[in-house]
Order: structure tokens, then C-alpha cells, then sequence
């Protein structure tokens, strides 16, 4: 999607926050959840709520879903790019390239099999919404609009309070979590002299023989003042643009929300436009009150993408997921794994993970450690500025110190004006990765989970507090994060240097010795080797191994007396490392 | 733009950015401008007299060539100068020709000469030189000026072993010229020649044999030093002073070289693999695998095929280096079975296939599980490894336990006949007889079987002739027969009311062997048992004399409190890595050690020069016990640390915004140390707000506290 251009969808502006005191109706049907929207974000959330088996309704206005996609964009083309083939079979990874599917189990209701094309059709998304509500049966009311949405205080609540809802039949529902995904309503009009000539987007003709001949005034740069331009450009005589600030481009400020190659946008006054949220999507007035969909944008507003489908698919799912612990006592999905699946669990997630690559620094991962720090939990996908409430929020402890792994671009990297071409403005050498502009992984190291207050009075620029340690893997132009000495090599000497062990792999060989020439072996031996499961190896492998010296190769010593220096040498652990002298290099 | 120096509010100097290229050439000019009466720049040899001239008998020179301003040997001289300039005249140029004026050659490096102007009285002559051979770095710098200002030649007489001197500790050796009264005139003058010859390289001191209370051998006329700690003195017989030169020279030589190689061994690069799985996979890399043996699944494909065909399935990741190791293992097996077995191998690269590997629950990797028809699927919890593989998939060719219809079949199953081909990968086979009424003891046996599977073959039997068999095998059912093929053995264990739990818990018992040989791949199966070892080391097989001796005391229960084993070098050359941490030197073969690995680590070794006989191994043992026998190590009890310290990414980016130069040198995290990082980091910034106000006593304090972190660094160094 992309398109938040305003449009009236629900009637009279600001209704849903204005909770009129209304005198009960006589017939209520209870749900404990109501959904307000069968656009892309209600699908969603109505998905996740069924999946879990759920008492929920969505309540639409019109007859069909996604009734947005109807009428918008005016001149029919998505700016959501529909990237069918990336030259990888990893679907979880084929979703950093696909903005218009929604998250579901059915391969089946991908966006590719609805259009060939890069820019789809809206016509294909208003078809592929259809099938997605049918196809997974989802429990929709059509032809139903909500009138009024009041505040019934009762202590039995979930919330404390009802949302009684009523539509224009009159009839009421009565729900324990309300959750609006209605998009943004309101046109923003503009005030000044002349202002009676305006032609808002919403009305505006697309037949471009409608202005032929004509000097045409487009206020505003974005997205949809674009679209519109374009069309129109053969037959008039002058078109202006005009707006408060410069153009920018997407791939300049890497935000979908600017032009995508001179289309598509929203400007207007921010504050006005998107209610007021907290991190977790709920209402700052109202508990029980989420904000799904376009209208959450303003959590990320100008950042991230969840102000459209390929990102608030991920935050709605967050929501799903908080909810589940807050009413249903679900821990926050998570899989406990041995320590020395470490490395491999947060190198498998940065290359593949397409919520945390949509929603960066919005969304991250969470790696919980347990004691002793033998196995760690994994979390996938927690809205990271919830970061101090994640024990109560999510039901899982964080009492032995936790990762966040995040996406991030660099801190000089994008905005309006700049030149992301700029010389020099990719780092080649890992040690220098906290330069990387690109996005790319950075990992948060927390001896304890930071309280909310070092959250809210985190240094500027900062997305979080200030960690123990942190740890950039340096940025890639093909988002692979794969190579053993660029990659995974400084990401196990940080992980190693934060748990203060050895996270080095080992041959069931090497484990033989170490078991029978020291009291202590290091995690990857006790976990595995002891088990009797040790990594035993080829032939090739073990001639290899010789070869580099990391274990003498005894098969080929023959027994020399005198044969000094300690066995196994480069790998038995060594003195402790001490760190670079900092005044060495100084006067 | 341009950058300006002040003292105060006086302004010193301004530069243009360009001339400030980086840290080394912004702290030489700085230096350069604040030491400009300490360090004189010449241009010309007649300079370079003048100053040598005006100093003669009052001062000595260190005069440095270097082929820029700015570069970071002119920062090294610079940093000096500032230490020592009040010392000694700095002179410096850039000019090649003052440097052939002077006779040198190789004039491409930077060079420095210490020039002896102080000793000379007479104007006319020549200050001595002495070049600094090493590279111009400011630790190399100080090394070199400490041994000028160190006395030429030390007259000593005291033991050798018991002498230091300033060279020592500056990591170089000491030569001794051995006196005596009648020779002292000439030998002193020798003594003083040599040294001129060694300065700069080592000490030089006169041992005054007469007046010594200790004896040295007595033709010895050179003492040899090292300055390693522990090495021995070394007592030579020189006939020619050259040797002395080019003994000292051969051994500073071999010193560097060791140097190197000691950097390389204790501090290698933090971006050099130190991971010996990683580092195999990656150095294989290139080699083509046979991969096409086994069926790569897919989305698509992964689901028909494992509901198809019985099926084994490995999970695994391209850029995970166990995985990938454990890949070549199981394309060894599937060259093994190629052809003859009806299970399809199959693998799953997760790299690819997310969503399988998600949905078969396989977080971890690698993973192999067997997908049979109408089963639930099993994980593999065996060695990663081609044998215990292949035994997995072998064994499962039969059911577990597997039902035995009749006594006839039942001694086939027992003697090892009806699954000879399987014998190989399990020496025992296990035989659980029931009446056909017991159904909860059959329940839990066949429990036990299914969670043996793959590791042992077990059988049921339950018809109504069943007390056939256990009259047979004397005992009482329900009962477990148990079948050493190896032995031809048959031993039968008594059940009662047992618990799948405990039934799997002797079986596994049963499986050990008494005297087994310890390999890589059992002893974790011995380990659990929780006894310390005691290990025969044979290189071959083991000498039938010895085995027996131990046998007997093992029927005699003399080591029920040990774990008896023995480790044939050939086929475990890794037991010579760990004889080498037990022994120094290593003694003759075979050798008898106990290993108590569960509590304390120490190693106690049957004395060599007793042969192994019942009775005194015996003796030896009893002594242990009632702790009369001292052990010959203790293992090391250390944690396993990291390795090699990480990028220290949050000072780096400390300094990028308290406007520090961005340092070239990667920085080091270790995590305990953060805190204090922190606090120093803190304490820099604060030293530098305050530098251009309080210049002349940061100067102070810096000169000797420079000395100190030199001192300290280069203590640091000779430790590593």
C-alpha cells in the first residue's frame, strides 16, 4: 500500500475518538474483540485472532474488504513494489521484497500469484484482499458502519471498560479490546485565498483531457501529487508544485513514504493526521484501544515502514502477540536453545528476518539468557521501545542479562538533502562497522533489562539506553551476512567477550583432550562432545585441520622426547587478554 | 582552513589542515613547535658539526633522519625528544645528503645515531656514533637512549645468575668477560672494546673471577647471559672476540625471530580464525562435494517425499560450520549405503527453506531426523559422525524391539544369526522374555526398545513356551537376555516391576565393556560413570601380560572404584597430546596413569621403572588410596575465556563524538573491563578540554608519566 492520502472512509471526522454517552440498547452481542476495517492491517489482525482461536468480528463499512483500494490511488497504480523473483527460495527472506502480502501460513495467498506487475494495480489488491478473507473464512460484518463508540465502565472488564459500538442500524456490540484499522480519514484541508478552486485528490478527475490546455497548481510534493502530475503532464500548458519542503526520494531517505521515483506521498500536518499511540499501538487514553494499520504510522512516523502493508503486517502481529500474554496468559512466543547455538541463532535471523528488515528499529529481536548462561530464550519481532515493560508484557524473565537485535541505518546516513551517494560512504572493514550506513544488524548488550526511565532519558540519537556493549556486523549491499571472517567471526568474539566464554566449536578430537588434560571444558564440548554428540569430521576436514595449525596433527609426531610447549596450544585458553592500553598510543 | 597553536593566549603557530594529515603527523607538529629549542632542524653536515663542536665535553646528541615532517617516525623522534630533550640535544633532518655525508648507507629508512659528545675533551676529535638499528618507534627509541645513558662496562664479582643490570630489563643479554688479577689490564681493555662493539645490543660487564665466592668452570672466559627469565647462565670458551660479537648478534637475531613467533602464537590477529571447525569448512571450501548422493528437499517437495519413502533428513545451514562440516560425514554414509539401503538421505538446507525447517521444529543446527511411515519422527541424538550415523540408520532397518515368534527364532536372534549383517554395529543384542499376560512389563520393555533404537538391537519374546528360555538361561521372567556376540556370551538379568526408565539404564550399563579400549568416540559413555580413570597408554595393541594383570584385578574387585581402560596410540594419536600434558619428559611406553577427572584433576602415574605385575599395581594402588602417592600434575581447573577480545565499538564511538581523532587502532572490548573503560575515557576528556590552558604542566606531568606507561608497555611486551 503505501497510499495514505486522505480520505473519508468513516463518516464524520474524528468519530472514533469522540465516545458519546449514549443510553444502552437493548441487545448487545459481546466479542472480546472488535475489529473496525476489513482493510490490509483488520485482515491481518483478524487472521492472527482466528489462528488463535479467538472470539473476534470485523465490522466494514462497505460491502467488500479493502474498499480503500476501490477508490485509491486515483490513477490506479501501486507504489508497492510487487518484487516476484529475489534469486532466493527463502520465503521468510522473499518478504523483505514483497510489500503487499499479508502474513499468513498459505503460500498460496501471496501478492505474486495476484499481478506480474513491479507497480501492481490496485484492482489486484482489492481481488487479493477478497480472496484472503474468504479463503481463510475470516469472520467479517459488511454493510456495517459504526456510528458511535462509548466507554461502558465495568470492573469485570478485560480493560476496566466495554467499547460499546453502534452502527447505523442502531445495533450495538460489546467488545473488551477495540482495534482500529480504519487508515487515515480525514482530507487535510488547506486554508487561503483561492482555496475554493482546490480540487482535492480524493475528487480529482483522471482524465487527463479534463485539464487539457489548462495551467494547473498542485499543492504539495508528495506521492499522490506526482501520480497526478504525471498523468496530466502531455496536455497541460503549466504544471507548478508547490509545498513547504524540498522533494525527496525515497532512496534517499530510504522511507516509503517520500517519492519512489517521483510518486506517491503524504505531507500535512503530522500531529493532526495520526492519533496519539503509545510504542505498543494502544491508545494513550483509552487501555484496551489499539491503532493498527496506517493510523499507527505515527510510532514510526518518517522512519519505518509502518505506516504501510510490508510493515504494519509485523506490528499488528506484535500487537497479536501482546494481547495474547495481556488476556490469555501466552508467553510471547519463544524457543529455548543451548548457548552454543548463540552465534548461528542471530546470524540466521539478520539474513532471513523480513520484520526485522521492514520494521527496523522499530521491531527487534530479544535474546534472553538464562542462568548461568547455558541456554538462552529467543524472541522474535518486540516492539523495542516497550523494552523496560518486556517482563510484564511479554511473561518471559530477563534476569540474567538479554541481546536486542535491531536494524539500523547509520546515524549520518539518510534524510532530505543528502546525498546517500556520497564518496566514501561504504565501510569495507569490519572494525570499522559502527560507520556502516546502510542498514544493517546491530546487537545491544544489557547486563540488566533497563529500567523505563534509562529509556525515556536514553542519550540523544540513541534508539535505546546506553548498553553494557554493542555490536555492529558491518553493512552489505546484498543484506548477506554470511562470510565467516566478516561476519560471524567479530560477532562471536563480541558475544564471547559479553558472556566472558569460549563460543569457539571444536572437533569431538579436541574435546577428547581437553576432557583428559583439563578440569573445565568449554561450552560447545559440554554440550555436545559429553552428550555424545560430538562433532567427529572427514578425513579432509582432519587433514585440514592440521594443516592450521589449530591442533598439532599427532598422528604424523612421532614421539620425540623432550617435546615441550603446551598441548594444543593456539586453542587451550590463554592468559586473560588484557585491553589496548588507551594512554599508549597517546602523550 | 587552518588549525592554530596556542600557549596561553599566545599564539605559537598556525598550520594549514593539510600539513595534519593524521594523529602521528599532528602530534609531531605540535611537538614540534612546543620543543623548538630542544630539537634542532640542520639542513647541512657543517650544522651537524657546529652543534657537535659547541657540545663536545658537555652533552650528547641523539640525531635522527627521517624522510618527512609529520610522518610517524618523526612523531617517535619528537616523542622522545620530549622526554629526554632536556637530556640530551635532539637534532633532526630531512636532508639525505648530511646522512651519506656522514658515511651511511641505505638511506632509504629513517635512521638515528647517538652521537658520544660528552667523553670527548680534545676539540679535534670525532664524537663517537652509535647507530640504532632497530625501526624508530618511540619504545624502540627509549630502549636504545636508556642503554647509552647505561655505564659502558660494570666491573662485578658476584654470581653471574644473581647479576642484573638495567640491560636486562630492557630484554637484552649480558656478556660476561672473565678477569683475573694477573690479565685484568688486558682483559679490561678487551672488556671495554667489546662493549663499544654490543652497545645498544647488550651489557657488557667485567667479572672479577679472584675476588668471586662462587665457582665457575675453569677454562670459562665468556659468561653468557640471557634475558629471559629461568634460562641458565651459559659458560663459554671463546678464543675470538668476533665470537662474543656475532654470538650476542645471532642470539638478539634468533630472539626477534622467537618474538614474532610469540606474537603470532599468544596474540594472533583478532580477525584470524580461531575456530578449528570454521576454519576446516572454510579451507574446504573449494572442494566439490558429492552432494547429488542425497536429495536436496525443498518447499515443495519436503512433505511428499518423506510420506513416500522412509527417510532421513539432515537440516542444515550454508553458513553454519558445523553443519557444514557434519554434511561431508553424511555424504560419507550416503556413499556407504549407496545402493543398498531402502532409506532415502535426504537434506534440507535451512538457508534456503526457513519455513520447513521452522515447521519440523528444528531451531538448532545441524539436525537429522528419520521420517518412517506411520511413525512419528525421531532425532538423532548421536555423534555427529559417519559411524554412529550409519549404525543409526542400519539399526533402524529392523523394528525396535523387534517380535520374536518362536524359541527356534529366538536362539537364532540370540546366537546372532538372524541379524548377521547387523552384527557389526551392535556387539549386543538384547532379548526381553515375558509370559503373554504380563502386558505392563511387555509395555514397558517395548518403551525402552524404542528409545534404544538405533543404538541397540533388542528383541521381545512372549509366547506360552517362553519358561523354555528361561530355564535355558536359568533365571525367572520377566527377564532380559543379553548376548555378547564378541565373547559369545549369553547373560541373563532378572526384571521386577522395572520401569522403561531403568530398563534403558541397564541395558546401557550392560553395553560397557570391563576393560574396554577408550577412543574418541566412548569415552563420554565411560565418563558418566563418574570414576576416575585409569589408563593403560600402549602404543599398538595392548600386551596381552598387562591385560591380563588387569583382568585379574578386575575379577578380584580390586578396582570396582575405577573406571579400567586402556588407549591404543594408533588408533588414537590425540592420547600423545595428552601424555605430552602428563609427562615431561615423556617415559617409555607403556604407561599406566590414573586420571581423577571428577574431583581435583590430578594425575598420578604408575612408576615406569616397576613392571606391571599384579602385585604392584596392587601395592600402588593401596598407596593411592591411603594417599601415600604424590600426583605427577594437577589439571588446569580455568574457565574457558574468551579467546581474543572483541571491537570495542562503544569507545569508538565515544570518541567520534567527544571529537577525539578517529584512532586508526582497533579498539578491544572485554566485558570486564567496560566500566573501567568508561571511567577512563571520562578521565581523557577531561585531560584534553584542559590541554590548551594548562599546557606547560600537562607537559610536566605527561613527561613522566610518558615514562611510566613506556616503562609499563614495555614491561607488558617481555611478558608476552
Amino acid at each position: 500500500m503505501g497510499l495514505s492520502a486522505a480520505a473519508p472512509l468513516w463518516g464524520p471526522p474524528g468519530l472514533l475518538l469522540a465516545f458519546a454517552l449514549h443510553p444502552v440498547l437493548a441487545l448487545r452481542p459481546h466479542r472480546d474483540y472488535c475489529i473496525l476495517g476489513a482493510g490490509p492491517a483488520g485482515l491481518q489482525m483478524a487472521y492472527f485472532l482466528q489462528r488463535a482461536g479467538r472470539d473476534y468480528v470485523v465490522l466494514e463499512r462497505s460491502s467488500s474488504p479493502g474498499s480503500f483500494f476501490a477508490r485509491y490511488p486515483r490513477h490506479r497504480k501501486l507504489i508497492s513494489i510487487n518484487k516476484r523473483f529475489t534469486g532466493k527460495a527463502n520465503a521468510e527472506f522473499n518478504l523483505r521484497h514483497d510489500w503487499n502480502s499479508l502474513l499468513s501460513h498459505d503460500p498460496r495467498l501471496l501478492f505474486r500469484h495476484y499481478s506480474r506487475a513491479y507497480f501492481p494495480d490496485a484492482g489486484d489488491m482489492v481481488r487479493y484482499l477478497g480472496d484472503f478473507a474468504a479463503k481463510l473464512g475470516l469472520h467479517i460484518l459488511y454493510n456495517t458502519t459504526i456510528a458511535h463508540v462509548r466507554l461502558d465502565k465495568d470492573g469485570q472488564a478485560w480493560n476496566g471498560h466495554y467499547f460499546i459500538l453502534t452502527d447505523q442500524k442502531g445495533q450495538a456490540y460489546r467488545c473488551s479490546v477495540l482495534l482500529v484499522a480504519t487508515g487515515l480519514s480525514v482530507p487535510n484541508q488547506v486554508d487561503f485565498p483561492g482555496s475554493e478552486y482546490v480540487e482535492g485528490y480524493e475528487s480529482v478527475s483522471t482524465d487527463p483531457e479534463d485539464f487539457e490546455g489548462q495551467n494547473v497548481l498542485i499543492l504539495g510534493r508528495g506521492n499522490s501529487a506526482f501520480e497526478t502530475a504525471e498523468n496530466i503532464l502531455g496536455v497541460t500548458n503549466f504544471i507548478h508544485m508547490l509545498s513547504r519542503s524540498r522533494v525527496r526520494l525515497s532512496w534517499a531517505t530510504h522511507y516509503v513514504g517520500d517519492l519512489s521515483s517521483l510518486r506517491l506521498s503524504s505531507g500535512g500536518a503530522f500531529s493532526k493526521k495520526y492519533p496519539l499511540i503509545k510504542a505498543n499501538y494502544e491508545s494513550k487514553g483509552s487501555r484496551g484501544l489499539f491503532v493498527l494499520g496506517t493510523a499507527s504510522h505515527s510510532v514510526d512516523y518518517r522512519k519505518s515502514a509502518g505506516g504501510f502493508i510490508h510493515g504494519f503486517r509485523y506490528t499488528v502481529r506484535a500487537v497479536h502477540r501482546l494481547l495474547e500474554h495481556r488476556h490469555h496468559g501466552v508467553a510471547w512466543p519463544s524457543t529455548e536453545r543451548p548457548i552454543t547455538q548463540l552465534t548461528s541463532s542471530i546470524i540466521r535471523r539478520v539474513n532471513e528476518a523480513s520484520g526485522l528488515y521492514q520494521m527496523f528499529s522499530v521491531l527487534a529481536d530479544v535474546i534472553l539468557l538464562k542462568e548461568n548462561t547455558t541456554t538462552f530464550e529467543y524472541l522474535e519481532e518486540f516492539p523495542m521501545q516497550m523494552l523496560a515493560q518486556l517482563e510484564t508484557l511479554t511473561g518471559r524473565k530477563a534476569r540474567h542479562g538479554l541481546f536486542i537485535i535491531n536494524m539500523e541505518y547509520g546515524k549520518n546516513y539518510s534524510g532530505p538533502d543528502k546525498d546517500v551517494f556520497f564518496y566514501d560512504r561504504s565501510v569495507g572493514h569490519m572494525r570499522d562497522a559502527w560507520q556502516s550506513n546502510f542498514l544493517h544488524p546491530v546487537i545491544y548488550y544489557y547486563r540488566h533489562l533497563p529500567t523505563e526511565q534509562e529509556v525515556r532519558f536514553r542519550p540523544a540519537d540513541w534508539l535505546l539506553p546506553r548498553p553494557t556493549a554493542i555490536h555492529h556486523i558491518v553493512e552489505d549491499f546484498l543484506t548477506d551476512w554470511t562470510a565467516p571472517i566478516a561476519h560471524i567471526l567479530p560477532l562471536r568474539r563480541f558475544l564471547e567477550n559479553c558472556l566472558d566464554t569460549d563460543l569457539r566449536n571444536f572437533y569431538a578430537e579436541s574435546c577428547f583432550l581437553f576432557t583428559l588434560t583439563r578440569q573445565k571444558l568449554p561450552p560447545f564440548c559440554q554440550q555436545g562432545y559429553l552428550k555424545m554428540q560430538g562433532l567427529v569430521g572427514t578425513e579432509h576436514l582432519r587433514r585440514h585441520r592440521a594443516e592450521s595449525g589449530l591442533l598439532r596433527d599427532y598422528t604424523a609426531t612421532s614421539q620425540r622426547p623432550g617435546n615441550q610447549g603446551p598441548v594444543g596450544h593456539p586453542l587451550a585458553p590463554g592468559p586473560t587478554v588484557q585491553p589496548l592500553d588507551n594512554k599508549k598510543r597517546e602523550l | 582552513m587552518k588549525a592554530y597553536l596556542f600557549r596561553g593566549n599566545i599564539l605559537l603557530r598556525e598550520f594549514p589542515t593539510d600539513s595534519l594529515f593524521d594523529v602521528n603527523a599532528i602530534v609531531a607538529h605540535v611537538l614540534f613547535a612546543l620543543l623548538f629549542n630542544e630539537v634542532k632542524y640542520i639542513t647541512t653536515l657543517e650544522d651537524l658539526q657546529n652543534i657537535e663542536n659547541a657540545l663536545k665535553g658537555k652533552a650528547n646528541i641523539a640525531f635522527a633522519y627521517v624522510r618527512a615532517i609529520g610522518t610517524s617516525e618523526h612523531r617517535a623522534v619528537m616523542e622522545a625528544a620530549f622526554v629526554y630533550g632536556t637530556t640530551y640535544q635532539f637534532v633532526l633532518t630531512t636532508e639525505i645528503a648530511v646522512l651519506e655525508s656522514i658515511g651511511t648507507e641505505d638511506i632509504e629508512y629513517a635512521h638515528l645515531y647517538f652521537l658520544h659528545c660528552k667523553p670527548v675533551l680534545d676539540f679535534i676529535q670525532q664524537c663517537r656514533r652509535t647507530l640504532m638499528e632497530q625501526p624508530l618507534t618511540t619504545l624502540n627509541i627509549h630502549r636504545f637512549i636508556k642503554t647509552m645513558e647505561a655505564p659502558l662496562l660494570t666491573e662485578v664479582a658476584k654470581d653471574p645468575q644473581q647479576v642484573s643490570t638495567i640491560h636486562l630489563q630492557l630484554g637484552l643479554p649480558l656478556v660476561f668477560i672473565v678477569s683475573q688479577q694477573v690479565t685484568y689490564e688486558a682483559d679490561r681493555r678487551t672488556a671495554e672494546w667489546v662493549a663499544w662493539r654490543l652497545l645498544g645490543k647488550a651489557g657488557v660487564l667485567l667479572l672479577l673471577r679472584d675476588s668471586l665466592e662462587v665457582n665457575i668452570p675453569q677454562h670459562a672466559n665468556v659468561v653468557f647471559k640471557r634475558a629471559e627469565e629461568g634460562m641458565p647462565v651459559e659458560y663459554l670458551v671463546l678464543d675470538d672476540i668476533d665470537l662474543i660479537i656475532s654470538r650476542v648478534e645471532s642470539n638478539v637475531h634468533t630472539q626477534e625471530i622467537q618474538e614474532d613467533e610469540d606474537d603470532d602464537m599468544e596474540d594472533p590477529d583478532m580477525e584470524t580464525e580461531d575456530d578449528e571447525v570454521a576454519e576446516t569448512v572454510y579451507r574446504d571450501r573449494k572442494r566439490q562435494l558429492p552432494l547429488e548422493l542425497t536429495v536436496e528437499l525443498t518447499e515443495e517437495t519436503f512433505n511428499t517425499t518423506v510420506m513416500a519413502s522412509d527417510s532421513i533428513v539432515l537440516f542444515y545451514a550454508g553458513w553454519e560450520a558445523v553443519s557444514m562440516a557434519f554434511l561431508q560425514s553424511y555424504l560419507d554414509v550416503a556413499v556407504k549405503l549407496k545402493g543398498t539401503s531402502n532409506m532415502l538421505l535426504s537434506r534440507v538446507n535451512c538457508g534456503d527453506w526457513s519455513d520447513v525447517c521452522t515447521k519440523q521444529n528444528v531451531t538448532e543446527f545441524p539436525f537429522v531426523k528419520m521420517y518412517k511411515k506411520g511413525e512419528n519422527p525421531v532425532s538423532y541424538a548421536g555423534m555427529l559422525g559417519t559411524e554412529d550415523l550409519l549404525k543409526f540408520i542400519q539399526l533402524n532397518r529392523i523394528s525396535c524391539p523387534v517380535n520374536i515368534t518362536s524359541v527356534q527364532e529366538a536362539e537364532e536372534y540370540l546366537s546372532g544369526k538372524l541379524f548377521e549383517d547387523l552384527l557389526s554395529y551392535s556387539s549386543v543384542s538384547v532379548l526381553g522374555i515375558f509370559s503373554p499376560t504380563m502386558t505392563r512389563a511387555i509395555e514397558d520393555f517395548t518403551e525402552a526398545g524404542n528409545y534404544l533404537r538405533g543404538y541397540v538391537i533388542t528383541g521381545v519374546y512372549s509366547e506360552e513356551d517362553v519358561l523354555i528360555l528361561s530355564n535355558k538361561y536359568t533365571t525367572t521372567i520377566p527377564a532380559l537376555l543379553l548376548a555378547r556376540h564378541k565373547e559369545g556370551k549369553i547373560e541373563s538379568i532378572p526384571l521386577a516391576n522395572t520401569q522403561a526408565q531403568d530398563i534403558v539404564q541397564i541395558i546401557t550399563n550392560a553395553l560397557l565393556e570391563t576393560f574396554p579400549e577408550i577412543t574418541v568416540e566412548n569415552l563420554p559413555t565411560y565418563l558418566r560413570l563418574q570414576k576416575p580413570l585409569l589408563i593403560l597408554f600402549s602404543d599398538g595393541s595392548i600386551n596381552h601380560k598387562y591385560e591380563e594383570v588387569i583382568l585379574t584385578l578386575i575379577k578380584q574387585k580390586h578396582l570396582d572404584s575405577l573406571t579400567p581402560c586402556w588407549l591404543n596410540l594408533k588408533n588414537t594419536p590425540v592420547g600423545r597430546g595428552i601424555l605430552q600434558a602428563y609427562f615431561d619428559p615423556l617415559p617409555p611406553l607403556p604407561l599406566l596413569v590414573l586420571v581423577n577427572l571428577h574431583s581435583g584433576g590430578q594425575v598420578f602415574a604408575f612408576p615406569s621403572d616397576q613392571s606391571i605385575t599384579e602385585q604392584n599395581l596392587l601395592l600402588w594402588l593401596q598407596k593411592l588410596e591411603a594417599g601415600l602417592e604424590s600426583y605427577i600434575r594437577i589439571l588446569p581447573a580455568e574457565e574457558w575465556k574468551p579467546p581474543l577480545p572483541a571491537y570495542d565499538f562503544l569507545s569508538m564511538m565515544d570518541d567520534a563524538t567527544s571529537q577525539h581523532p578517529i584512532r586508526k587502532a582497533p579498539k578491544c572490548m572485554k566485558e570486564t573491563d567496560v566500566q573501567e573503560n568508561d571511567k577512563e575515557q571520562h578521565e581523557d576528556k577531561s585531560t584534553v578540554r584542559k590541554e590548551p590552558v594548562e599546557t606547560l604542566r600537562i607537559k610536566h606531568w605527561s613527561r613522566s608519566n610518558w615514562f611510566k606507561e613506556a616503562e609499563k608497555s614495555f614491561r607488558h611486551e617481555k611478558e608476552l
